[in-house]
């Protein structure tokens, strides 16, 4: 998978360059509009990265041209604005996503994966992770057979670790996706941890093997293995 | 309107000289016209009385001529008159100065009877005046005319309107002196007031306009401009505060991460304890990113960029919703989080920006609340038949000094304290925003060791 990222800031580009490397992604970075526009232009991505406020060439400029040329690369957007009326001038333009500055890494990555596997998403309805098992049908939970009652918000957190096995996931997305909380300025922090510590309680309390980790000041991760 | 002068002094004073000059004149016109009347009824009283005289002098001769008594008396040298028969014949004439004749008699004296007076100038140019009346002596009737000369009425007129001419112009000059140091006088306060303002700035912003006088106009008006530069001056502290605090703010997990990284970089450590200082700078991260968001948000309220949208909502389970949303939080400290709502109220708000307060309150009320404590959420009507919704706690409550504060930006109350628990010291303040962002009103009402009580209060649905 060839990912292009568009970004002026060095440090952010190298960060991100390094980060999405690890996860196996073949990454080209640009520091201008027009390098970007040249790199699109000669080889094939499978994804664009774009910042919003670019020197010369902007963003939005770089993504309208793209899908006057008919590109259906999905572009997502990094920017520092977060006003509404960024967001839809952002979307409007073509984007396929945005994301705002600064962003947890975990949810970047998450937001790369939807948009990479978009429109051949499997439905799934069993759901696992070593021995604890989630039927999404039923909608009940066992851990090394025996059944564990969780609330719907416990269901709910639980669904989406499983969802993102192996990956961490930071509290913005836990805020934004499980409890639909888009207002940044909501005190929810303390909120997550608390549903945070009372399923790891049900999941993990009795068992040898734990499987919710906290990673400290990035957010959680639900794997066998200890981060 | 270009030709008058631009200054408010000088307009003053040109439009009060036009307006005395005008009174002046008219008051000018009817002293002269009275003391002509005063003359010339003098000159028509001196003219009846010689008239008399000559009345008792008039001696009839046999053959109808007329003859005076006392010829020789010198009063009469200086008299001039005449007698007619009753026909209009000259019987007596008697011409001190001139030697002319007079006019012939016109008929207006012919038809009146009596005395008449009237006024002419003769053919050298002297002014006089005359009068003609018609007497009965022994049985006769004659006519008789006597004849004055208005030279001294008119030379004593000219003398009074020409002390008028001279005295006129002086008196205006003078009013017009005065009444420019006048409006100097009463409007230098304008000037003071102007001088001080062009001085006050950005570094003297305590300082006001000076007040002579309160009670007159000027003054009020430096009263009022001393308020309006007391609310500037206020919200300029509170914005230089808020920038302070902001930056102060910053600097805190600024400089944890700094010491956290500095600290980490020495001397050889393992790879678990690099995680733990890669986690802690990251951890601090979220704070400050925490505030960033918070500030926005405030930044964005402030610039009134927000879109608000009213809509009606059931106050009741859109209260539950948000007590269930939180309510983790106060089961971990054993607290009770009740909702009371007897009647469905419904209200007009943005459901957002409403959640947005209340869970700010409720966050608040149930940091700040000991254990086993009872939280209440009241819906309701306010006095004033509004909406209301009521958080209610039996935390230590907020002391006097305190109260005024809390909902500004960054106001702790104890600062440790609260920071220790991850608060920016700004949900209040965004609480209160978004209150009054949809035209309610975030009230506090607190006694030490008695709980507080916060009131939101807005529009009903109707």
């Amino acid at each position: 998978m060839n990912i292009l990222i568009i970004e002026d800031e060095q440090k952010v580009a190298q960060a991100l360059k390094e980060g999405l490397e690890n996860e196996n992604y073949a990454v080209d970075v640009a520091f201008t509009g027009e390098d970007g526009f040249f790199l699109l232009n000669s080889k094939h991505y499978d994804l664009l990265l774009l910042d919003l406020m670019l020197p010369g060439r902007g963003g939005i400029e770089i993504l309208k041209t793209l899908r006057k040329n008919e590109q259906d690369i999905p572009v997502l957007i990094l920017t520092a604005k977060d006003s509404v009326e960024d967001r839809v001038l952002g979307l409007d333009s073509g984007a396929d996503d945005y994301l705002v500055k600064p962003f947890a890494f975990p949810e970047l990555l998450a937001r790369i994966r939807v948009l990479l596997k978009r429109g051949r998403e499997k439905q799934t309805f069993y759901l696992q992770c070593a021995d604890l098992e989630m039927d999404l049908v039923k909608r009940k939970v066992k851990r090394g057979g025996q059944e564990i009652v969780l609330t719907l918000r416990e269901f709910d957190l639980l669904e989406y670790f499983l969802r993102h096995r192996d990956r961490i996931v930071s509290r913005e997305m836990l805020a934004a996706d499980v409890w639909k909380e888009t207002n940044r300025a909501t005190p929810i922090d303390n909120l997550i941890d608390v549903h945070i510590a009372r399923l790891r309680k049900k999941i993990d309390g009795p068992f040898q093997i734990k499987l919710l980790h906290t990673v400290r000041g990035v957010g959680f991760t639900l794997s066998e293995d200890a981060p | 309107m270009s030709l008058l002068p631009k200054n408010v002094r000088t307009r003053l004073t040109l439009w009060y000289v036009l307006a005395f000059t005008l009174l002046l004149l008219f008051y000018a016109g009817i002293s002269i016209t009275l003391v002509y009347i005063n003359l010339r009824n003098n000159l028509d009283d001196q003219l009846q009385q010689d008239y008399e005289i000559v009345e008792n002098l008039i001696e009839i001769l046999p053959d109808g001529s007329v003859r005076i008594e006392s010829e020789e008396d010198p009063y009469f040298y200086e008299r001039w008159f005449e007698v007619r028969s009753a026909d209009w014949k000259l019987l007596y004439e008697s011409r001190p100065f001139s030697g002319k004749s007079l006019p012939p008699v016109s008929q207006k004296e012919k038809t009146t009877d009596g005395i008449h007076f009237h006024s002419l100038k003769l053919k050298n140019d002297v002014a006089v005046r005359i009068l003609s009346g018609k007497m009965n002596i022994e049985g006769k009737r004659l006519f008789v005319r006597l004849i004055r000369s208005e030279e001294r009425l008119w030379s004593e007129l000219n003398g009074f309107l020409l002390l008028m001419l001279i005295a006129l112009p002086v008196t205006i000059l003078i009013a017009g002196f005065g009444g420019y140091f006048l409006t100097k006088k009463f409007l230098s306060p304008i000037d003071e007031m102007s001088a001080k303002a062009r001085r006050i700035g950005e570094e003297n912003l305590k300082e006001r306009l000076p007040v002579k006088n309160p009670d007159d106009e000027l003054g009020n008006l430096a009263l009022v401009f001393n308020e309006m530069l007391e609310r500037i001056q206020k919200s300029f502290l509170r914005l230089k505060q808020f920038t302070s605090d902001a930056a102060h703010e910053l600097r805190t997990p600024l400089t944890a991460i700094r010491s956290i990284g500095e600290v980490g970089l020495h001397g050889n450590k393992d790879a678990k304890q690099y995680r733990e200082i890669i986690g802690s700078i990251l951890e601090e991260n979220g704070r400050l990113t925490h505030l960033v968001d918070n500030l926005l948000f405030l930044s964005r309220a402030d610039s009134k960029a927000f879109n608000k949208r009213l809509a009606p909502l059931e106050l009741k389970s859109f209260v539950e919703d948000a007590a269930e949303f939180i309510r983790p939080l106060a089961e971990e400290k054993n607290q009770t989080l009740a909702v009371q709502s007897e009647n469905e109220i419904m209200a007009s708000a943005d459901r957002a920006l409403l959640r947005q307060a209340l869970l700010n309150i409720l966050d608040n009320a149930i940091k700040y609340s000991p254990e086993n404590s009872i939280i209440i959420i009241r819906v309701d009507l306010s006095e004033s038949n509004r909406a209301l919704i009521e958080v209610k706690d039996n935390g230590p409550g907020i002391s006097e000094e305190h109260l005024e504060k809390i909902f500004e930006r960054f106001y702790r109350v104890d600062k440790g304290r609260s920071r220790e628990m991850g608060g920016t010291g700004l949900g209040l303040a965004i609480a209160h925003w978004a209150v009054a962002a949809q035209g309610g009103k975030l009230t506090v009402e607190s006694k030490i060791n008695k709980g507080s009580s916060f009131k939101i209060i807005f529009e009903s649905y109707k």
